[in-house]
C-alpha cells in the first residue's frame, strides 16, 4: 500500500488518482453539518477534500491543544473520520503559515512577543507583513525557538491523527508550509538579515565554495574567517567583478526559502513518517526567482502553485502552465479560485469556467478548488456554510469534473517541440535590479498585475556590464514568448535545472544570452546541442561565466557577425540593434549589395547553434510581430519541426495533447469577442467535442467559431 | 476599532461583484487622452534617473534629469502635468520606520496610521511631487485615523446599504458596530440569499431579521439602481440625491432625519444655492 508521485500523476498503490480536490475548512463550518456537506462534495464529483489544520486555532495555551475535546468544531479526527465514511481522501495543510484569511495567518499570537525570532530588514528593523485585520512581524523559520515551537504542535497533531494516514485512514498528502516566499517581501535586499539567517548564509557559501579562499576570490574580498562574512545590504556594484558578491546573496534567497521548507519537512517527517506524499505551493503561477521549483523537488514530492485567475488573466495562466508543466513532477494548482476572498477582485462563475479549462489546456493535471465550501471571510462558493447549495455553481463543477474524467487528464500530456529558456542568472540580476524595495517582481506577479510589462521597475543601470542586461533579458524573453505564441508553436517554458534528459525531449531550445552566463548553463546547452538539439542563442555571445571570469563555451560555436545596424525596422518590427551574418539570406536589408542573414548558423556535432543577434525595441505589439511569422517558421523548420496547427486568427490559440492512442485539440478564444478562424494543418477525420458530444469533420483544416472566453476540446475519433 | 476576530460572513455570491460593478461604472466610460495619461513616476539616486514611466500605462519615458528641484522642467518637456519623484530608498525607509514602531496587537487603523506617519516624514525628503504638495495630507490622515475616527465610530448599530431594481433586491452590504468596534461585515444574504430574488416588499422584514440576528438597531439607505448609477456618475451630487429622495428612489431609515417637508425645503435651498454658482455639481463643470 503506497503513495507516490510519478509520470505526472499522484499514485495510490500504483493507480493514478485524479487530484481534483475540494477545499473545506472544518473549524469554520458548524460540525453538525459536516456529514451533509461532505455528501454534497462527493455529489459534485470530487474524490478528495483539502483542509488547513491551523496551529493558532488548535493551540489554546503554549503546548496545550484542543482537537475537539473542548470545542467540537475543532474535532479534526472526527472530521477525518467523516471524510473516510464518505470514501473521500484528504490532503492536510498544517502550516505553520496558512494565511486562510485568518488573523495572523495561523501563527499563535504569543509568538509575536519574542522579537528575537523576527526577520530583520537590511537596517535591522522587524519585517512586518501588511495584512488585514492585523499586520504582524514575520518569523524567521531558521530560528531554533520557532522550529521547536512548531514541532511541539506537529507532535501533538500527529498523536491525534497520525494513524489516519493512508492506508489506515483518508490522509494521502501533506502540504509543507504555505506559499513560502519570504512572506511576499521577496526583494533580495529587503530581508532576512537576522542572526540566524546570516549564519545560514555563511553555511550556503561554505557549501557552494568549500573554502574561504574561494569565496574571497569570488567576492573580491579578503575574508579572515567565515564569521567575518557579512551580506551586502543593497545592490550597488561599481564593476562587473563585484557582481558575484551580490549575486551570491540573491541566490541565497532561494536557498533560504528551500531550507525553510526543508526544516518544516524534516519536522513533519519525524512525526508523520517518511512514506508519504509531501508537497508545497508557491503563491504565483510563474515561480521564477527567488522561488526554485526544481530545488524544492529535490526533497519534496512535488511543487505546486496557486492562482486566482479572472478570464483576462489568461496570459498569466498560460505562461504558468507552460512553465510548471515542463518543470514540475506533478503540475498541480494547490489553490485555484472557487468563490472569492472577501477583499479581492470579484471573480464570477464565468471566470471559473474559462480559467479551469485554460489550466488543463496549458498542462495542469490537478486542481484544488479553494473554497468549495463557503466560510467566514470567503464568499460565492458552490456550498454555503449552512450546507445549502448554489445550483449554478454546483452544475459547473459536476459538468467540469465529468469533462476531466472524459479527458482522462492523468494519461495525456501536451505535445511540445520547443522550449523557451528562463535563464536563472539573468532572472536573479533582474530581481536585484528591481527598484523600490521591498516591492519585488514576485509580488507583482503574485498579485495579478499581469498586464504590466515584465521589466516594470527594473533599473536600466549597467552594473559594470556593457549594457543593462536585466532589462534587456526580460525584453528578449518577452519577444520570443510572443513570437512563439503568434506562430502557433507548441512550446514550453523551462530552465536548465530540468536536466539534460528532459531538455533533450525538445527539438529546439531558445535561450536569451548576454555577455555573462554561468559556465554550467553553457555546458548543459552545448551538450544538448551536441546530442542533436537545435539552439537559438542571442542577442550576445557569452564571454564570461557567473564569476565574471572569461569563459566562452557557447561563444566558440556562435559565429562572428559581419555587420551591425542600430535602430532598424525589419518588416515593420522595430529593433534597437541587429547583427547580420554572411550566409544565404533569409532576410535581406534594403540597400545592401550582398545578401546578409540575420541568423548565423553553426553545427555542433549532431545539432546546430543559431545565433540570432537582434535586440528588439522596448515595446513590441503582437500585431506587428505577425510580419515575422515566416522567419519563425523557417527557424522551426531548420530545427526539424514541421509547421504546427495554425489558426488564421492568431488570437485563437491551439494546444495539442497526444499519446500513442489519443489526440486532443484544445482551442481557446481568450478575448471578449466571438472569433471565427480556420485552423489548418489538422489531421483529417472526425473530432468529438468532449463537452457537447458534437462531431466535427476535418479535411486537413477546421473552421472554428468560438464564443468570447470559451475553450473547446476536440478528440480525434475513429470514423 | 477593528477587532482581530472581526466577522466577515454571508457575503453571498452576487452582492460584492454587483456593488463593485456599480461603482466601477463611472470608471468604464471612455476616457479622454489626458485622463489616460500619467502621472509620471521617476525613481532616482542622487542626480541619476533610474526609471521613469507613466504609472498608468507603464510606458517608459525618456527624460533629462538634473535634480528634484527641476521637476517643473521635466513636466514641460514631457507634457506630464503630475510627477512623483521617488528616491530608490523611499519605500524601504517607510517600511523600516513603520516596522520599528508598529505593534502587532494594535488596531489596524493605528497600524495604518504608523505607515502614514512614516510616509508623511518622507515627503520632501525622499518623495517629491510636482505640483508640490505639503506633508499635511498624510499627517492629517494619520491624525484622523488615530484620534478622530475612533470618536465617530457608532456605538451600536447595523448599517445597511441596499440597491433595488424593478421591485427586487439587487445587492446589499451591511456593517455592524458594537461597543464602538466595527465587528461585522455582512449582507442581506445572512437572512435571505440573493439568488432567491427577494422582492422589495420583503425588505422591511429582512431588515428586521438581520437586526434581530445581530441584536443591533438598524440604520439603512435603500436606493434604486438607476438612481445609484446616476449619483455615482455625478460624484454624489447632494442636489441629485435630494431629488431622488423626494421621488422615493432613495430611502433612509433609522437615522435622525428631517421630515419630508424639511428635506424638500433643504433641496430647494441647495438648488437655489447651486443656481447662484456654488459648485455642488463638480462633475458637470
Amino acid at each position: 500500500m503506497s503513495l507516490s508521485v510519478s509520470g505526472g500523476s499522484l499514485l495510490i498503490d500504483g493507480t493514478p488518482l485524479s487530484l481534483f480536490s475540494a477545499s473545506f475548512q472544518y473549524w469554520r463550518v458548524p460540525y453538525q453539518t459536516w456529514d451533509d456537506v461532505l455528501k454534497k462534495i462527493k455529489e459534485l464529483g470530487f474524490r478528495v477534500v483539502e483542509t488547513y489544520v491551523p496551529w493558532s486555532v488548535h493551540e489554546i495555551f503554549p503546548g496545550e491543544y484542543d482537537f475537539g475535546r473542548i470545542d467540537p468544531k475543532k474535532d479534526i479526527r472526527g472530521f477525518l473520520e467523516a471524510c473516510a465514511r464518505e470514501n473521500l481522501y484528504v490532503i492536510i495543510r498544517p502550516g505553520p503559515h496558512i494565511n486562510a484569511e485568518i488573523t495572523y495567518f495561523g501563527f499563535p499570537e504569543r509568538l509575536f512577543h519574542h522579537p528575537e525570532i523576527f526577520c530583520r530588514s537590511a537596517n535591522g528593523a522587524p519585517v512586518y507583513l501588511p495584512a488585514v485585520p492585523r499586520m504582524f512581524p514575520v518569523p524567521c523559520y531558521h530560528h531554533p525557538k520557532f522550529l521547536s515551537e512548531f514541532e511541539t504542535y506537529i507532535n501533538n497533531l500527529a498523536s491525534e491523527i497520525g494513524n489516519l494516514t493512508h492506508p489506515a485512514g483518508p490522509i494521502i498528502a501533506i502540504q509543507v508550509d504555505n506559499e513560502c516566499c519570504k512572506f511576499f517581501r521577496a526583494h533580495p535586499f529587503d530581508h532576512d538579515y537576522s542572526k540566524y539567517s546570516i549564519r545560514l548564509y555563511r553555511r550556503f557559501l561554505k557549501e557552494k565554495y568549500g573554502s574561504l579562499g574561494l569565496v574571497s576570490a569570488a567576492h573580491r574580498k579578503e575574508y579572515e574567517s567565515w564569521s567575518r562574512i557579512d551580506p551586502p545590504r543593497s545592490f550597488q556594484p561599481s564593476s562587473a567583478e563585484e557582481l558575484p558578491l551580490y549575486m551570491d546573496w540573491v541566490e541565497y534567497g532561494e536557498y533560504y526559502i528551500n531550507e525553510s521548507l526543508r526544516s518544516i519537512h524534516r519536522i513533519m517527517k519525524r512525526h508523520f513518517g517518511e512514506e508519504f506524499v509531501y508537497f508545497h505551493n508557491y503563491p504565483c503561477a510563474f515561480p521564477s526567482t527567488p522561488l526554485d521549483l526544481k530545488g524544492v523537488e529535490r526533497f519534496l514530492d512535488f511543487e505546486s502553485v496557486d492562482m486566482y485567475p479572472s478570464k483576462s488573466s489568461y496570459d498569466t495562466l498560460k505562461m504558468g502552465g507552460k512553465y510548471v508543466s515542463a518543470m514540475s513532477r506533478f503540475p498541480h494548482l494547490a489553490e485555484f479560485a472557487s468563490g472569492n476572498l472577501f477583499m479581492g477582485t470579484p471573480l464570477t462563475l464565468d471566470d471559473h469556467r474559462f480559467a479551469s479549462k485554460a489550466a488543463l489546456m496549458h498542462g495542469f493535471k490537478g486542481i484544488n478548488y479553494y473554497m468549495i465550501v463557503e466560510r467566514e471571510r470567503w464568499y460565492g462558493s458552490p456550498i454555503r456554510n449552512d450546507g445549502t447549495t448554489r445550483e449554478d455553481h454546483c452544475k459547473f463543477f459536476k459538468d467540469f469534473l465529468a469533462f476531466v474524467s472524459r479527458l482522462n487528464v492523468e494519461k495525456i500530456s501536451p505535445r511540445r517541440d520547443v522550449l523557451l529558456l528562463v535563464v536563472r542568472e539573468y532572472e536573479r540580476l533582474a530581481d536585484a535590479a528591481t527598484l523600490l524595495k521591498p516591492l519585488s517582481r514576485m509580488t507583482i506577479n503574485a498579485f495579478g498585475l499581469e498586464k504590466t510589462p515584465r521589466s516594470i521597475l527594473i533599473s536600466e543601470e549597467n552594473y559594470g556590464l556593457s549594457e543593462p542586461v536585466a532589462e534587456r533579458y526580460l525584453r528578449v524573453f518577452e519577444f520570443w514568448y510572443k513570437m512563439l505564441s503568434i506562430c502557433g508553436a507548441h512550446f514550453a517554458v523551462g530552465e536548465v535545472s530540468m536536466g539534460l534528459e528532459n531538455l533533450s525531449k525538445y527539438k529546439l531550445v531558445v535561450a536569451p544570452t548576454f555577455e555573462f552566463m554561468s559556465g554550467k548553463t553553457q555546458e548543459i546547452l552545448l551538450e544538448y546541442s551536441k546530442r542533436g538539439g537545435a539552439l537559438i542563442l542571442g542577442p550576445r555571445k557569452p564571454s564570461l561565466n557567473e564569476r565574471m571570469e572569461p569563459v566562452s563555451i557557447l561563444g566558440e560555436y556562435m559565429r562572428d557577425p559581419e555587420a551591425r545596424k542600430q535602430r532598424i525596422d525589419l518588416f515593420g518590427v522595430e529593433f534597437d540593434e541587429v547583427f547580420f551574418f554572411s550566409e544565404p539570406a533569409s532576410v535581406k536589408t534594403s540597400g545592401d549589395e550582398r545578401p546578409l542573414s540575420i541568423t548565423g548558423e553553426t553545427n555542433s556535432e549532431a545539432g546546430k547553434i543559431i545565433f540570432f543577434g537582434a535586440l528588439p525595441a522596448p515595446r513590441i505589439d503582437l500585431e506587428s510581430l505577425e510580419a515575422l511569422k515566416p522567419l519563425m517558421e523557417s527557424l522551426l523548420l531548420r530545427a526539424g519541426i514541421e509547421p504546427h496547427n495554425l489558426s488564421s486568427d492568431p488570437r485563437l490559440e491551439v494546444s495539442v495533447f497526444e499519446d500513442s492512442e489519443r489526440m486532443i485539440l484544445f482551442l481557446a478564444n481568450p478575448t471578449p469577442k466571438t472569433l471565427t478562424a480556420r485552423v489548418s494543418r489538422v489531421s483529417s477525420g472526425a473530432f468529438l467535442n468532449l463537452e457537447t458530444g458534437e462531431i466535427w469533420e476535418s479535411s486537413g483544416s477546421l473552421e472554428i467559431s468560438l464564443c468570447p472566453w470559451d475553450i473547446m476540446a476536440l478528440e480525434r475519433v475513429e470514423e | 476599532m477593528i477587532p482581530p476576530d472581526i466577522l466577515i460572513s454571508d457575503l453571498g455570491a452576487l452582492n460584492y461583484p454587483r456593488l463593485c460593478e456599480l461603482f466601477a461604472g463611472k470608471r468604464n466610460r471612455p476616457q479622454s487622452e489626458d485622463e489616460n495619461k500619467g502621472p509620471l513616476l521617476l525613481i532616482f539616486r542622487g542626480l541619476k534617473p533610474l526609471y521613469c514611466a507613466d504609472i498608468k500605462n507603464f510606458e517608459k519615458i525618456k527624460i533629462s534629469f538634473s535634480g528634484i528641484s527641476r521637476l517643473e522642467e521635466i513636466a514641460k518637456e514631457t507634457g506630464y502635468s503630475r510627477i512623483v519623484a521617488v528616491s530608490e530608498s523611499a519605500l524601504e525607509r517607510i517600511f523600516d520606520k513603520a516596522g520599528g514602531r508598529i505593534r502587532h496587537d494594535e488596531d489596524l487603523t493605528k497600524q495604518l496610521a504608523v505607515f502614514l506617519e512614516a510616509l508623511s516624514q518622507e515627503i520632501g525628503t525622499t518623495i517629491f511631487f510636482y505640483p508640490k504638495i505639503k506633508k499635511s495630507p498624510f499627517a492629517a490622515m494619520s491624525f484622523s485615523l488615530r484620534k478622530i475616527l475612533p470618536k465617530i465610530v457608532p456605538k451600536d448599530a447595523i448599517f445597511l446599504f441596499v440597491v433595488t431594481e424593478n421591485d427586487h433586491i439587487w445587492a446589499s452590504i451591511a456593517i455592524g458596530f458594537k461597543d464602538r468596534q466595527l465587528f461585522l461585515i455582512t449582507t442581506l444574504d445572512a437572512v435571505v440569499p440573493l439568488e432567491d430574488n427577494p422582492r422589495t416588499e420583503e425588505l422591511d422584514e429582512m431588515i428586521r431579521k438581520i437586526s434581530e440576528r445581530f441584536d443591533l438597531p438598524p440604520r439603512y439607505l435603500v436606493v434604486e439602481k438607476s438612481a445609484a448609477e446616476s449619483l455615482i456618475a455625478r460624484k454624489f451630487s447632494p442636489v441629485q440625491a435630494l431629488i431622488f429622495y423626494n421621488r422615493g428612489e432613495l430611502k433612509v431609515g433609522g437615522f435622525l432625519a428631517p421630515s419630508k417637508i424639511g428635506w424638500t425645503l433643504l433641496t430647494l435651498g441647495i438648488w437655489l444655492l447651486a443656481k447662484t454658482g456654488i459648485p455642488f455639481k463638480r462633475t458637470e463643470q
